[in-house]
């Protein structure tokens, strides 16, 4: 009987699949109706809402941790978080009036998570829902009296757009996971990591060496005063593995490898994996009785990953629209539109709907941001020329309307933030061409040497007023190439630090060879999972400066 | 030394055969560091170490939170931890400069594996060792720098003892997840009969966990490290718009000793149910200063805030220097003469009181004590009875194994704590006893109570029966008609040891109550269930009231009774 219900249920489903929401989920129904009741109740009182919405965010996580050949960890763990937006006043003016988050935060912490219970128990989520709108209700009113008296005394910021805008109302429907998509093979990825993570136990002066693996189900709902409804369905698998040397000189050496696909079947074999940690493993012994590299500047060329974080810090971050809302931000691009920004023959997009690029499942995928909105892809450079930014609801003088790239983590407000970050050259050149082209700069410039950027571990950049609008990418892998033939040398010990306006003036070729870095990205509105790809590049001029070490001697025992 | 380290381990290995192998991989791999660290670790122009000690904290651990009858979330997992501690210098003088008891520590691979137990020692160690040798370095020449007594001179720094090989069994657990989780849903469900209570939660936290501890000296010891506890909690707001939160928790050592079902459905029922008619008592309209009787666990505070401190009964030698962390946190306060330790053979209770350390007692009136211990966290075995009160009379501190003038052996009591990223011990009792000489019964006390109040020509005495923050339940007694009224909002001035030197009444029946010195130790305390005093002070809490959310509470707006 049971056999034959499931069956019927999975032939339902896919007879209807455009039945209304309220038929086929209830937590959506619940959602719905605590904020109808919200917005009613509250629309009586003498601070009514004009626009609320619900966010509901259920994770199930599984993680796989060993080292050295060892299982280090092995959990799983559900949660399910809640997080109501008020907005008191108008579009115009409201309690988010340069403000990201609808709770109080600090330079220490941001909101904290509230997770409500799981299942279906109505009496428990309601009650859950109710004490934490409750809060931020409490907090909406007393920050729009705040904001609306800092009118009345303080300057008034340059951008005089409104404080929220309108968009599509939406409804979106994925049905929840199914028990295949949410199966994890935990045995078999222990057995993995622990084979891969063993390798490191051949060379005796590797100190750390790990591999990881989460895979991760996210269904997140969405619904607001407007009338929208969604309920949209992310998985994300990723395998991360680090070794560590240590140089007589204290200085810490890891090189990593990561991997990433929606599911964990979809993972590299464990002969392209066993071969990458060897090759890293290679590497990292060379590297350690590398020179250190003095402080330079000089042409560099940047392999794919290294330059999709370049451009992520560099570029990305200062194309992201609702920072240049606050007077305290940088605003490096916000005056530039129309302007030629990168050589003419580069071009820059942010594509949230881009699942996969050349064979890659893109971290950055999402079908509607967390304001609601459908992600759209946003052409940002077009032929060198700066074209848009990465909106949301929240709309500047220049753009008034979203492009659906408002994110957040659980806890957080949205803010502009971006996805699948793709840099892209009409000229391309193969490697031999891009590789003569950094010799002949660096001829030019009179320098022995030019430096190749192959890996990095990430980077942060600052784009507030109050201290040097600078970006630092922190590279792993560096070689230095000679003009005069010699080959190749691996040096370390260096950051690749500047400032954004100076490089993206200095940016001369790109490869015909595009790259996609995975990474997670955190600012104002929590940790996002993002990509940045990009071409290999020619730089005309980088700084480098020396990377912090630690002062501490390798052991001074042989490793057991 | 290595050799009779072996040859003992056979004999600490207990029958079971799958723990047999997985104890003997880690006392191995546990040994073989500490000794190869010992003899071998040595960077040119530093001294080796003369002391290593390495723990391994090792078990599993399951938290279940609920609310309404429904899961918020379930944490299970395996847990593993390892720390160094780590000493150059003779015991005269070593490099430990702010004697905190803490170990270096990191987290461990969850599987048993000797080459990566050793493997994470091994680099731990190393840090703490070129850390030690530059504590060494500043401590010896800021000692040189002091005018030390010839008895601070003649002080070491680390008592010598003899190493054990002890293995001792802990309690078995259930932890069954999903009959638990069954279980807290139930308990969190009385909750729906309360529509006035809101954030209410029901918690369950199993900790199944065991020490390993090897030092350099030869000692081998596994001790369990055992604790439970259910609570539940919950808000209130009063009619003139007070939010009042309030929990418990009940403590075991197992899941197992927890009371049966209907017992703790009774339990949550009846603190649901205190906290609603609290929420409905009159507000405490006075100022008072006279007799108060407390009650049950409200005594417990007495004992445990002024004597389980650093200025009580737990010995903690000063920071060598101001700048470690000790000395940034408490300054001159640790090592203060203020502290009892200095008021040995001087009356600090009243004369009917008595307090022992009794650590292998287990259980007492049909309580599971979860403070019992057989071996401390230095592998000393602490004595079966040890007197630290007599009759009022200040007699002996706890203490590890770090002296001060005035305690200068170990009385067996450095504690493990329990906590999950670090591997931390103090000096914390077990069992605590406090005995009295006499007594009353709780008729007497009450009659008493009220005979004080008429001699101090008041209308009222106050019997206190709850005290959690601002959540203090208290009676006001009639003392012409014996009434008794619930009042709420009082604010009760702490109980200082000196009030405890005259007490105007205490009973002769004792309780026992678990509960975790500094948050992370285990410890028990058995105590008398009354204690009248005869001035105290208790006034009207000042609070802030906010307006009604207009926002109705989703069980009373569904007309749940």
């Amino acid at each position: 009987m049971r056999t034959k219900f499931l069956c019927l249920a999975v032939l339902l489903g896919s007879l209807l699949p455009f039945a209304p929401a309220s038929a086929q989920d209830p937590m959506l129904d619940l959602l719905r109706d605590e904020l109808k009741y919200d917005m009613e109740q509250l629309s009586k009182t003498e601070n009514p809402p004009y626009y609320m919405n619900f966010r509901v965010i259920e994770t199930s996580q599984n993680v796989v941790r060993a080292t050295f050949g060892t299982l280090q960890e092995s959990t799983f763990k559900e949660a399910r978080s809640f997080i109501p937006q008020i907005r008191l006043g108008s579009y115009d003016f409201d309690n988010f009036h340069g403000m990201v988050n609808g709770v109080p935060t600090s330079w220490f912490s941001g909101p904290s998570t509230v997770y409500i219970p799981m299942g279906n128990n109505e009496k428990a989520l309601r009650q859950a829902m109710w004490s934490e709108v409750n809060n931020r209700y409490k907090f909406a009113i007393e920050q729009y009296e705040r904001l609306k008296a800092a009118e009345k005394v303080y300057t008034k910021t340059d951008d005089k757009a409104p404080d929220f805008s309108d968009a599509k109302v939406e409804k979106y429907f994925d049905q929840p996971f199914t028990q295949e998509e949410l199966a994890f093979d935990r045995q078999k990825f222990e057995e993995k990591l622990k084979k891969y993570s063993a390798l490191f136990l051949k060379n005796p002066h590797i100190i750390t060496g790990e591999a990881s693996m989460s895979y991760v189900c996210t269904r997140k709902y969405f619904v607001s005063s407007e009338g929208a409804e969604i309920a949209e369905n992310n998985r994300s698998a990723r395998i991360f593995i680090t070794g560590m040397m240590k140089t007589d000189d204290g200085m810490e050496l890891p090189l990593n490898l990561s991997y990433f696909a929606f599911d964990p079947d979809d993972m590299p074999s464990d002969e392209k994996i066993i071969a990458d940690v060897e090759h890293l493993i290679a590497t990292l012994d060379k590297m350690r009785t590398a020179p250190i590299v003095e402080p330079y500047t000089g042409p560099a060329m940047l392999a794919g990953e290294a330059s999709g974080v370049f451009f992520h810090e560099i570029f990305g971050h200062r194309t992201e629209a609702q920072r240049m809302k606050n007077d305290s931000d940088g605003q490096t691009f916000k005056k530039m539109i129309g302007q030629q920004v990168l050589p003419k023959h580069f071009s820059a997009y942010d594509d949230p709907t881009l699942k996969n690029f050349e064979g890659q499942d893109m971290n950055g995928y999402y079908v509607f941001d967390d304001q609601g909105v459908r992600g759209q892809r946003v052409e940002i450079v077009d032929n060198g020329t700066l074209k848009g930014f990465l909106t949301t609801r929240v709309p500047t003088d220049e753009f008034n309307q979203s492009n659906g790239h408002a994110r957040a983590s659980a806890a957080y407000d949205p803010a502009s933030r971006q996805s699948n970050l793709l840099i892209t050259t009409d000229k391309p050149k193969t490697m031999e061409q891009l590789r003569k082209i950094l010799i002949k700069e660096a001829k030019a410039q009179k320098k022995e040497y030019a430096y190749y950027f192959v890996n990095v571990n990430g980077g942060y950049t600052q784009t507030g007023r109050t201290s040097p609008n600078a970006f630092n990418v922190t590279p792993l892998e560096v070689y230095r190439i000679y003009v005069d033939g010699r080959p190749d040398e691996l040096v370390r010990g260096v950051d690749l630090i500047g400032t954004p306006l100076s490089m993206f003036s200095s940016i001369i070729e790109g490869s015909d060879k595009t790259s996609v870095f995975t990474g997670i990205c955190g600012a104002e509105s929590g940790w996002v999972p993002v990509t940045a790809s990009s071409p290999d590049i020619v730089v005309k001029k980088v700084e480098m400066q020396r990377k912090s070490k630690s002062m501490q001697t390798p052991p001074a025992l042989p490793r057991p | 030394m290595k050799k009779y380290l072996l040859s003992l381990l056979t004999l600490l290995l207990g029958a079971n055969l799958y723990a047999q192998s997985n104890d003997e991989i880690i006392f191995k791999a546990m040994q073989d560091e500490a000794m190869r660290s010992l003899n071998e670790l040595q960077v040119e122009n530093v001294q080796k170490p003369s002391f290593v000690s390495y723990a391994l904290f090792d078990g599993r651990t399951l938290n279940i939170q609920s609310s309404l009858g429904a899961t918020i979330q379930i944490d299970e997992r395996p847990l593993r931890n390892h720390g160094v501690q780590l000493l150059i210098g003779d015991y005269s003088c070593t490099s430990d400069c702010d004697y905190n008891g803490r170990y270096l520590s990191n987290k461990s691979a969850v599987e048993t594996d000797y080459g990566q137990i050793r493997r994470e020692l091994w680099f731990t160690t190393d840090l703490l060792y070129k850390n030690k040798s530059t504590d060494l370095a500043g401590k010896t020449s800021l000692r040189k720098q002091r005018i030390m007594s010839p008895e601070e001179a003649a002080l070491p720094d680390f008592v010598t003892i003899e190493p054990i090989v002890k293995s001792v069994e802990g309690y078995e657990f259930d932890m069954n997840r999903t009959e638990w989780e069954k279980k807290v849903n139930e308990l969190s469900a009385i909750f729906q009969n309360y529509p006035k209570l809101y954030d209410s939660k029901v918690e369950l936290d199993i900790n199944d966990f065991n020490y390993y501890l090897v030092t350099s000296e030869g000692t081998v010891v596994k001790q369990p490290m055992n604790v439970a506890f259910i609570g539940a909690s919950a808000s209130v707001r009063t009619e003139e718009g007070t939010e009042y939160t309030d929990q418990f928790r009940l403590y075991v050592p197992t899941d197992l000793a927890f009371p049966s079902m209907d017992e703790l459905k009774k339990k949550v029922d009846e603190f649901a149910k205190n906290l609603t008619a609290f929420a409905e008592a009159p507000v405490i309209d006075e100022f008072y200063s006279g007799p108060v009787l407390f009650l049950d666990e409200t005594v417990m505070p007495m004992f445990t805030k002024n004597l389980l401190t650093s200025e009580g009964l737990l010995t903690q030698r000063k920071a060598e220097d101001i700048n470690s962390m000790i000395g940034l946190f408490w300054g001159d306060m640790a090592g203060s003469k203020k502290t009892l330790e200095y008021r040995i053979g001087q009356r600090v209770l009243d004369s009917r009181l008595t307090v022992k350390h009794t650590p292998f007692l287990k259980e007492y009136d049909g309580v599971k004590l979860m403070g019992h211990y057989e071996v401390d966290a230095e592998g000393v075995v602490p004595a079966e009875e040890l007197v630290l009160i007599d009759t009022g009379i200040m007699c002996t501190m706890l203490n590890g194994r770090i002296p001060t003038l005035k305690s200068p052996n170990t009385t067996g009591s450095q504690r493990f704590a329990i906590d999950e990223d670090v591997i931390a011990t103090s000096v914390a009792p077990g069992v605590l006893r406090v005995d009295v000489n006499g007594g009353q019964t709780r008729e007497e006390l009450e009659a008493q109570l009220i005979k004080l109040a008429k001699a101090d020509n008041m209308k009222y005495a106050y019997i206190v029966t709850r005290m959690n923050g601002n959540i203090n339940l208290l009676y006001k007694v009639d003392v012409n008609t014996g009434e008794k009224t619930l009042v709420r909002k009082a604010d009760i001035t702490p109980v200082s040891l000196g009030q405890l030197k005259k007490i105007a009444g205490i009973s002769n029946h004792a309780i026992a109550s678990n509960f975790m010195v500094k948050g992370a130790i285990p410890a028990s305390i058995i105590y008398p269930d009354a204690i009248l005093l005869e001035n105290v002070e208790i006034s009207e809490f000042d609070t802030t009231q906010d307006k009604v959310s207009p926002l109705q509470n989703p069980l009373e707006r569904d007309g749940a009774n």
